[in-house]
């Protein structure tokens, strides 16, 4: 088994590297976060127990480091997301509103960022009680029950980009109305109409657009009163005056979408959501004892829920601030003697992100259902900090030390004991 | 002879007739429009304002319409066909600049028969558009 696992992370740093330097350009900055993934967090070898949802990649691979029994040892993961590999579009026609913004329905949301994930390492003793030593074996789920919202540059662009393509559509009739009375008048008719009709059309996509129907009213409302004033009131009476108002108009709006473009495109992670997210994770753990396949046994099983908010500080960068939590349980196989009991956890995580930086601090505390009659504390903690920072596109290091949880409910007497992780995140595919 | 290609770039269209082949007067006529975006990181967001004798056909603006039905042949002879397609752009994984170039498609079938198509490729620009002037012409 130790063999077939030292073989797995050589092919894998192989495999890795040639697809990489082949494509480059890959999947943002969250995507590339395979440190929590429910595999890693089973095992209870990962840097990060708390991460804000994102969105998923078909294929993510990582290696990572970390301290098993007193000695530093790699750990493989990875991680698959069922949707992005079964509706394998052709990605050169893309289209942002229904790939990217729209807000999709409750199951729908769950079916589209479900990811599944395994990961290996060397079984740490404490963690699995009195199973043998051997190769542990984590299976994970995840997927996101409430999405996030889409950030305010987005929504700036989004509705500048409503108003000029109504108004090119305006535009592209004046040019070939006749210059008379009679059209002039139908022209306003027809404006009134296509105004209403524009009106109802944004309306109905509100979720493409990040706007509430109240928001969205408001904005529209007051613009076209002052488009319809300075074409009525002002009494413009022939169709080259109106040409000319549309044109300086469109071209008014054309700039504004064109800076606001930039500043989008400008920024590292342009679509990254803001708001409330609510993810739920799972995952079981295995251990094959002795590295033999005869020796397999269940270690136990998690639940957790990850609420989560972001803001984002910066009006021209990336300076996001998440704040997120996690409520977890565990259930440990008592008949092998993982532990006497289950474990509950709750926690809170800070985590700010510039560019291609990311730091954090978390903290999450964990009570047993119960202890044996020696040890006298009911409950563990776990305190971590961690940067991470993006290498290319493909590649994010990460460093994390702190104290872990002490592994079951014997040791929690003992003195904590410090540990430091550093590894690389490699993406594949997009 | 050979329609012209009637899209133009940012900039008025000119008027261009498009000869229908007398042989569809009693076939439907319908409008396909597509865009690729040249790269994989880029995505797009398109809307396409589409008027026939001044009447709006498309109303809903947007994804880009397929087979979208004008009318017979024999109904759209001396109509004018205008169109504004606004193609803007963004780059998911951010940290670009300028914007990658899409290639605009305008095809023009009677039934299942296409009688033409053109294309047009955008430059580095944000947003785009893309803009025709079309009127038709019935002939042998």
């Amino acid at each position: 088994m130790k063999k077939i696992f030292r073989l797995l992370v050589i092919l894998l740093l192989i495999f890795y590297w040639i697809p990489v330097r082949a494509q480059l350009p890959v999947p943002n900055f969250e995507s590339l976060k395979l440190n929590s993934s429910p595999g890693f967090i089973v095992l209870e070898i990962e840097p990060d127990n708390i991460q804000r949802p994102g969105s998923p990649s078909k294929f993510i691979g990582g290696i990572l480091n970390s301290t098993i029994n007193g000695k530093l040892k790699p750990n493989v993961a990875f991680e698959i997301s069922p949707y992005h590999l079964i509706y394998q579009k052709d990605t050169s026609s893309k289209i942002l509103e229904t790939d990217f913004l729209q807000r999709t329905g409750f199951f729908k949301t769950i079916g589209k960022t479900l990811t599944i994930s395994m990961a290996t390492s060397e079984s740490d003793t404490t963690v699995f009680g009195k199973l043998k030593p051997g190769t542990g074996v984590g299976l994970g789920v995840r997927f996101i029950l409430i999405d996030g919202k889409i950030n305010k540059d987005l929504k700036a662009w989004n509705l500048t980009r409503l108003k000029l393509i109504f108004l090119e559509g305006i535009e592209a009739q004046l040019a070939n109305l006749p210059n008379d009375t009679a059209s002039i008048g139908l022209f306003y008719l027809q404006m009134e109409r296509e105004m209403k009709q524009f009106e109802s059309i944004s309306y109905h996509n509100l979720d493409y657009y990040g706007y509430s129907l109240k928001e969205m009213h408001d904005s529209l409302s007051k613009w076209k009163d002052e488009i319809m004033y300075d074409v009525a009131v002002m009494k413009i009476k022939s169709t080259k005056n109106l040409d000319k108002y549309f044109g300086a108009e469109v071209k008014k709006l054309g700039f504004e979408e064109n800076s606001l473009l930039q500043k989008i495109n400008a920024k590292k992670n342009p679509l990254a959501k803001e708001g409330f997210m609510l993810e739920f994770a799972a995952g079981q753990a295995s251990v094959f004892q002795k590295n033999e396949w005869s020796g397999m046994a269940h270690a136990k099983t998690t639940f957790w829920l990850t609420p989560s908010w972001r803001i984002n500080f910066s009006k021209t960068d990336l300076t996001l601030f998440d704040f997120m939590g996690v409520i977890r349980y565990t259930i440990n196989n008592k008949k092998d003697s993982v532990d006497i009991d289950d474990y509950f956890d709750m926690g809170v995580r800070a985590q700010v992100t510039q560019n291609k930086w990311s730091s954090s601090v978390e903290f999450i505390s964990r009570w047993a259902t119960d202890v044996p009659a020696t040890t006298k504390k009911k409950y563990t903690y776990r305190l971590a900090m961690g940067i991470d920072y993006k290498i290319s596109d493909v590649l994010t290091f990460k460093f994390s030390f702190g104290s872990n949880f002490d592994g079951n409910t014997k040791t929690y007497t003992d003195p904590k004991q410090m540990f430091v992780l550093g590894g690389l995140n490699i993406g594949l595919f997009k | 002879m050979a329609n012209q290609n009637p899209i133009y770039l940012d900039e008025p269209p000119v008027e261009t007739e498009f000869i229908i082949p007398k042989k569809y007067n009693k076939t439907m006529i319908s409008l396909t429009l597509g865009i690729q975006i040249k790269e994989n990181d880029w995505v797009y967001a398109s809307a396409h304002s589409i008027y026939l004798d001044f009447q709006n056909c498309y109303p809903q603006k947007t994804p880009e319409p397929v087979d979208l039905i004008l009318n017979y042949g024999s109904m759209l002879e001396n109509q004018l066909l205008s169109m504004i397609s606004h193609v803007s752009r963004i780059k998911p994984s951010g940290g670009a600049s300028p914007a990658q170039k899409v290639n605009y498609l305008l095809s023009i079938t009677a039934g299942d028969k296409l009688i033409d198509s053109f294309e047009k490729e955008s430059g580095t620009d944000n947003p785009s558009d893309f803009k025709s002037l079309i009127k038709f012409k019935l002939l042998e």
